[in-house]
């Protein structure tokens, strides 16, 4: 029988390992190698369906811990798919510098499709991280319950997940805290389905993904961007809708995106949400740490699609959702002096790609924002 | 009677033993299986 190797045993042998694995934890953290992937969209159907949510965690996790560029100040953004597209930090700068020319602002856009308040929340626990001078809170409502298919803390958000306190949301099973706590303590685990997929996608680069475009300059250019040929033939059923902009006109443009005019995920009954249901107590937290920070915050009422006024039967929203929800958000945000600036009414409908979503750019939903943007840095 | 002490390992020894114990832990957690997979796209 072979005698085992005296380095196998070696305290000399692990104490290198641990060397070796510190220096691996620095690589992992700070190698373009793994967060150098710029072509956060991905184009084809399949993969756009399981992948896009986790890139734009994965560009959350990119901003919040690695070296940002200098800039004087800086603005973060949290918030869902609502604020994802529409404030890409390209147009909100662009929409500053034409405001007030002189401010060297730069804008970290920190939301993710499909976020709710749990999700958001574990965001915002990094936030300090960044040092910004204004902190900007997108809701729509419904990031403050639970539907079909989202919980109030989802898997995306999940990943992001770290800290040694519990969040408002306790941890499902011991199991689930432990993992937290190496997250917190060992950053290439916590890392490790970004360095994972980084990795991979510098191996085989999926060709079809792109960078998003930092200007559209048209409806039409959004939805060859979005759609490709399909988004061709959906222009002509855009501008059938502008030409007589009904609501069912709109609906069938959205179909002719094969996006379903109907909700995915439908909202509950609005008197489900009240000041003590869980999602609005997990709010009541993330605004008592935003009122704390070292930062102007307001939270925006964001956009509604003044269509859906027309939709008086509930067929394309949940009637009443909407005022339910500015009225709780109204009240927790009371009760930490936090600003709400409703900005429901801000778009008219051709400003929307679909009931939810302003067009990315061309909306121009970038520019209220901006100016509320400066109102908060003066205060 | 003293049993023979066991010799030193050599650097170069111990080096190869680091990088596999350090590897294995890396891949160990890098690949290991877990719930990677259940994102659900809601959004545009």
């Amino acid at each position: 029988m072979r005698a085992p190797q005296p380095a196998a045993g070696s305290w000399r042998s692990w104490a290198l390992a641990v060397a070796i694995l510190v220096g691996l934890n620095a690589l992992v953290l700070h190698t373009p190698l793994i967060w150098g992937k710029t072509t956060l969209w991905v184009q084809e159907p399949r993969e756009r369906l399981r992948w896009t949510g986790f890139w734009q965690v994965y560009d959350v996790a990119r901003t919040l811990h690695r070296p940002q560029p200098d800039a004087a100040e800086r603005v973060a953004l949290i918030g869902n798919s609502l604020m994802w597209f529409a404030a890409q930090d390209a147009y909100v700068e662009r929409a500053l510098r034409q405001l007030a020319p002189d401010a060297d602002v730069q804008v970290d856009n920190l939301s993710f499709f499909g976020a709710k308040i749990g999700d958001i929340e574990i965001v915002s626990r990094e936030l300090a991280r960044l040092q910004p001078s204004v902190v900007v809170l997108a809701l729509g409502g419904s990031e403050l319950v639970v539907t079909k298919h989202l919980q109030l803390i989802n898997p995306t958000g999940r990943l992001l997940d770290a800290g040694w306190r519990d969040g408002p949301l306790p941890p499902r099973s011991r199991s689930e805290r432990v993992d937290r706590w190496l997250r917190t303590a060992w950053p290439m685990y916590r890392f490790r389905h970004f360095a994972r997929a980084g990795l991979a996608d510098r191996l085989r680069p999926a060709a079809a993904d792109q960078s998003i475009p930092t200007h559209f300059g048209s409806p039409a250019e959004v939805l060859a961007f979005l759609e490709g040929a399909r988004g061709t033939s959906a222009v002509a059923t855009y501008e059938a809708w502008r030409a007589a902009p009904t609501l069912e006109g709109f609906a069938a443009f959205m179909r002719a995106r094969g996006v379903p005019a109907e909700p995915i995920d439908p909202l509950p009954d609005p008197a489900t949400l009240t000041l003590e249901s869980p999602g609005v107590a997990v709010l009541d937290r993330l605004l008592a740490r935003l009122a704390a920070g070292p930062w102007q915050t307001f939270i925006v009422l964001m956009p509604e699609n003044p269509l859906l006024d027309a939709d008086r039967e509930g067929r394309y929203h949940r009637l009443g959702f909407s005022a339910r929800a500015a009225e709780v958000i109204g009240r927790v945000a009371a009760r930490h002096a936090v600003r709400v600036v409703d900005g429901r009414r801000w778009l008219p409908a051709e400003a929307f790609i679909d009931f939810q979503h302003p067009w990315p750019d061309v909306s121009g939903f970038q520019v209220p924002l901006a100016e509320e943007i400066l109102r908060a840095r003066q205060s | 009677m003293r049993a023979n002490p066991e010799p030193a390992p050599s650097l170069a020894a111990v080096l190869l033993r680091a990088l596999l114990y350090a590897g294995a832990i890396t891949v160990l957690v890098l690949y290991a299986p877990d719930d990677g997979g259940r994102f659900i796209y809601v959004g545009f």
